[in-house]
Formats: structure tokens, C-alpha cells, sequence
């Protein structure tokens, strides 16, 4: 289990074999660059260290044991991360892909709720907007 | 006594600097109900966030009930938006 706050954009990741896995499961987050008409050229994210990077270490281990996973990385931005790059990332490895699809789903909405992350937009020729 | 408390995202931007300070007139014991009270009597433009809110007491989200000590560490937390 891994779980990693980075600076800027969230880098690739190589996948390596997990002993006894049907399914390596991998979603991405990626910054639009559309948003109600708009165009983003960035979002500028913030989080409160170290309890964001508590919180999501202790939503991994809580997946791994609710879903039986045989393995979670977790990587979120902090800072600036451009239109189009990859500003979260969640994999898992799971005997079945049911659960490990489950885990996935859980691990977000239980992020976007709890965990002390603030993204702010960066529109194209305008203002920066109140942090959301 | 005077209280610190962190503010980020929406709340430090409503509040105009990243820390809240709150003055307890006589010092005494308080928890975390207290704290966001007192919050909300000191920033009145802050209470409609406040609803949606948790406070934090080193680094963990507290319960109402959670005693604060003077040299706690208070973070104001509200709405979310990782990811």
C-alpha cells in the first residue's frame, strides 16, 4: 500500500504484477478543460498536511480490509495541475473485479467527502475563482 | 485565552487570511461545540459555512463532545472538493 501527496501533476505509475490478482483496477482523475462554457487552463489544489494524507492512508486500509484487496496506491496533487493531466490516482489489485470496482467507488466518494483537499479553477483570460 | 484555528479553501477566502482567533473571555474548559460556537459569534459572515463544517482537532475530525487544549492544533473544515 502506497499513498503519496506530490506536488504538481500526479507522474505515471508502472503497474507491476500483485501475486493472486484477477484485476488491477486503475482510475484516474484528470483535470477537464471545459467547465459550465469555460475554459480551464488549471486547477490549484490545497490540502491540510498532514490529515489529508492521514485520511486517505487510513481510507486504503480500510479498503483493503472491507474489500479484501490484495493491493492500493493512492497519488493526489497538491499545487497547480494543467488542463488534461492527471491530478489523482487511485489503483487497486483484487482477487475479482467486483470488488475491486466497489473499492474504487468507495474510496472516492468517501475522499470528495472527508478528506481536507481544495481545488481552485484557473480560467482562461480571467480571474482565478474563490477555491470550491 | 485566545484560539487559533486553521481555515482553507472557500473559508479562508470568505475570511480574508487563513486563521481564525478566537477569544474565550474566561478561560475554562471547552470543546469542540463550544469552539464552532464561538466561531460562529466572532465571524458572522462565516455562519453559512459553518452548517456544513467540522472543526479538527490535530489533524482528526472531532466529535462535539472532544475537550480542546490550549495547545491543540484547530483546523476549521468545510466542504470538501478532492479528486
Amino acid at each position: 500500500m502506497t499513498v503519496t501527496i506530490c506536488d504538481g501533476p500526479v507522474v505515471p505509475r508502472a503497474a507491476g504484477a500483485v501475486e493472486g490478482a484477477g484485476a488491477v483496477i486503475c482510475f484516474e482523475g484528470i483535470v477537464r478543460p471545459m467547465e459550465n462554457g469555460k475554459t480551464i487552463e488549471a486547477l490549484v489544489y490545497e490540502t491540510y498536511d498532514p490529515m489529508a494524507q492521514n485520511m486517505l492512508g487510513q481510507l486504503a486500509r480500510e479498503a483493503m480490509e472491507t474489500f479484501a484487496l490484495l493491493a492500493v496506491h493512492v497519488a493526489h496533487s497538491r499545487g497547480r495541475v494543467p488542463a488534461g493531466a492527471c491530478s489523482c490516482r487511485i489503483e487497486v489489485a483484487s482477487r475479482h473485479r467486483q470488488e475491486g470496482i466497489a473499492a474504487i467507488t468507495e474510496f472516492i466518494d468517501a475522499m470528495k467527502r472527508d478528506v481536507p483537499i481544495w481545488k481552485q479553477p484557473v480560467f482562461s483570460g480571467a480571474s482565478e475563482e474563490s477555491p470550491r | 485565552m485566545q484560539l487559533k484555528v486553521l481555515v482553507f479553501g472557500p473559508i479562508a477566502t470568505a475570511a480574508g487570511g487563513r486563521t481564525l482567533q478566537v477569544v474565550v473571555a474566561a478561560p475554562r474548559e471547552l470543546d469542540a461545540a463550544e469552539v464552532m460556537r464561538l466561531i460562529a459569534e466572532a465571524y458572522p459572515s462565516l455562519r453559512p459555512m459553518l452548517a456544513s463544517s467540522r472543526l479538527a482537532i490535530n489533524s482528526k475530525y472531532a466529535l462535539a463532545s472532544d475537550t480542546v487544549a490550549p495547545s491543540d492544533e484547530l483546523a476549521l473544515i468545510g466542504m470538501v472538493s478532492g479528486g
